[in-house]
């Protein structure tokens, strides 16, 4: 039986609960056994004491991981790589992180608190610029879209950055700040500028490289046409009689002379496309002539060969308005490949026609053919079907390129039609009714297979 | 007899151009370059101007523009090696030139050219 007083068992009462007002919980409060009204009291306040003790428990847990939350918030924004401020709407610095005190080059520490004309009196900033952030901060306050815009700074240590700053208004802890961001953009206008310098420096390699082609060619052809000149003179047997080994010669003079004459042309055409300078000059154009004339030049390249020309042009077909030096250079490449790659004693035959509202021109050969996945491919430039084989053939595998680039540029189309073994016919169309802006098309023309996918580069 | 004038700044091709006129028939003057060309064409008088593009002196712009003022009246064979030195479109605004040729061309284009507009 306990004897203790009940002003004794108060007492310890008292003293339990001062610890709890402390803080101690580790009181309990002993019960006398007497199951009297002091000792339900008792178990009263150790019942409380507990409760209280594990609600501290949670508060101080919750509490824990808050700060620990904003710790890591704030470790974030401290080292992020992306410049982070904001001011109270009067423009006044609360926050800046890491990354906006190096950008501006100014300590944190002595931009806190301060207005942001400061970095005007700094010098950080220039007036202008100083005028355009008060508008952002204008516009911000307004709820106005406000910026991206750039700024120039000049940091303590005298180097030059360039930043793109963007605001934004927002809330925190009730009170309005504007957040801004500031992104060092001086690496990637650096970089711009050195692209702009590069471009700048082609584009001068490459006027030159034209002009030089230019020149080259002026200077390749000048003898060239007095070589021509002369050696149809003697063929013609205007300045004598020949022999037969002498004109056999001679023929092999013109034909080599004809085939230089077109490569010059075909890289310089090639280099005038890619300097978008290719000029056309449209004129009123007979289709007979055009064919007729075309042929007569081949003649001599299929003769060789005991190759027929078959020219058969529909009756009365229609003149065209097109720049007719530009259309023979088509029909010769497409007849030049013809005889390339015919067989000795076959026959070609050439075709123009009216249809619908264009003149359809055909030359078919009877020769080896082109492989069906390799049809649309003899339009690209440096193309050819089987590149050992070619070679021996000759060419720069150009004048297809070339053909289709003079074809498409008038708004007519250019195709083949082929079964290996059999023969090839080359097609192409021309408009009766005559385009504008001939150049302009021409610059268009995927020449070199350029704008081609993979996926489609694969097929 | 129809008169040609032949206007080229290198010799081989003048005077080769020179032969295959007289060639077919024709009277001939030879030019060496645009001035040349300028000063002679009164006195000849030709029918028909077989003109180079891309001389030393004057363009072929300013050639044409001076020869609108000459008592002689022309008919204009431009030939050219790569097209034209300047605005090609001024150059056929003048009026005096009938056609085109490239060199190196075949006699026969030439041929077939001066006896269309002879």
């Amino acid at each position: 039986m306990d004897k203790t007083s009940e002003k004794d068992r108060i007492n310890e009462m008292i003293d339990a609960v001062m610890k709890v007002a402390r803080g101690d919980f580790s009181v309990q409060i002993e019960r006398s056994g007497r199951n009297d009204d002091l000792d339900s009291l008792a178990v009263g306040i150790n019942m409380m004491i507990n409760d209280i003790e594990g609600d501290i428990t949670e508060r101080k847990e919750t509490e824990e991981l808050l700060k620990k939350s904003e710790e890591e918030f704030r470790m974030i924004a401290e080292n992020i790589h992306i410049g982070l401020y904001y001011t109270d709407v009067h423009g006044n610095f609360l926050y800046g992180n890491d990354a906006s005190a190096e950008i501006i080059g100014v300590p944190k520490e002595e931009v806190i608190g301060k207005n942001g004309k400061y970095l005007l009196d700094l010098q950080c900033i220039s007036k202008k610029d100083y005028l355009k952030a008060v508008k952002l901060l204008t516009l911000v306050k307004l709820g106005k879209k406000a910026g991206p815009e750039e700024f120039h700074i000049t940091r303590k240590d005298g180097t030059k950055r360039i930043v793109e700053i963007r605001v934004q208004k927002i809330k925190v802890n009730k009170k309005t700040v504007i957040l801004g961001i500031i992104e060092d953009l001086t690496e990637k206008k650096k970089a711009e500028e050195k692209i702009k310098e590069q471009n700048i420096q082609l584009k001068k390699l490459d006027e030159l490289k034209t002009s030089f082609l230019n020149v080259t060619s002026h200077e390749l052809r000048t003898p060239m046409t007095s070589i021509k000149g002369y050696v149809q003179m003697l063929l013609n047997q205007n300045l004598g009689g020949i022999s037969d080994e002498q004109k056999q010669g001679l023929d092999v003079i013109l034909r080599n002379t004809n085939r230089l004459d077109s490569l010059i042309q075909d890289i310089l055409d090639v280099s005038r496309l890619e300097s978008g300078t290719l000029k056309f000059i449209p004129k009123k154009t007979d289709v007979d002539t055009l064919v007729g004339q075309t042929v007569e030049t081949m003649q001599a390249s299929a003769d060789r060969k005991e190759i027929t020309i078959n020219a058969d042009i529909e009756k009365d077909v229609p003149g065209l308005m097109v720049d007719e030096l530009r259309i023979k250079q088509v029909m010769t490449n497409l007849l030049n490949n013809a005889i390339k790659f015919s067989p000795d004693g076959t026959i070609i035959n050439v075709k123009a026609r009216k249809e619908k509202n264009d003149i359809l021109f055909e030359v078919q050969d009877f020769g080896r053919g082109i492989p069906k996945d390799k049809q649309d491919k003899v339009f690209e430039t440096f193309y050819q079907v089987d590149s050992g084989e070619d070679r021996k053939f000759g060419g720069a595998g150009l004048g297809l390129a070339v053909s289709k680039g003079i074809v498409v540029s008038h708004g007519g189309r250019i195709w083949v039609e082929s079964r290996e073994g059999k023969g090839s016919t080359f097609s192409f169309t021309l408009p009766l009714k005559p385009v504008k802006d001939l150049e302009e098309r021409f610059k268009a023309v995927d020449m070199f297979g350029l704008e081609k996918t993979e996926e489609e580069e694969n097929d | 007899m129809t008169k040609v004038m032949v206007v080229d700044d290198e010799i081989d091709v003048r005077k080769m151009l020179d032969l295959m006129m007289k060639n077919e028939g024709y009277n001939t003057e030879m030019a060496e370059d645009g001035s040349d060309f300028l000063e002679k064409v009164d006195s000849f008088n030709p029918d028909i101007v077989t003109l180079d593009v891309m001389m030393p002196g004057p363009t072929t712009v300013e050639i044409l523009e001076k020869l609108k003022k000459k008592k002689s009246k022309p008919k204009v064979i431009l030939l050219t090696v790569v097209r034209f030195d300047g605005d090609e479109k001024k150059i056929f605004e003048q009026g005096n030139v009938v056609d085109y040729i490239k060199k190196p061309f075949d006699i026969d284009v030439l041929m077939d050219a001066v006896k269309k507009h002879e």
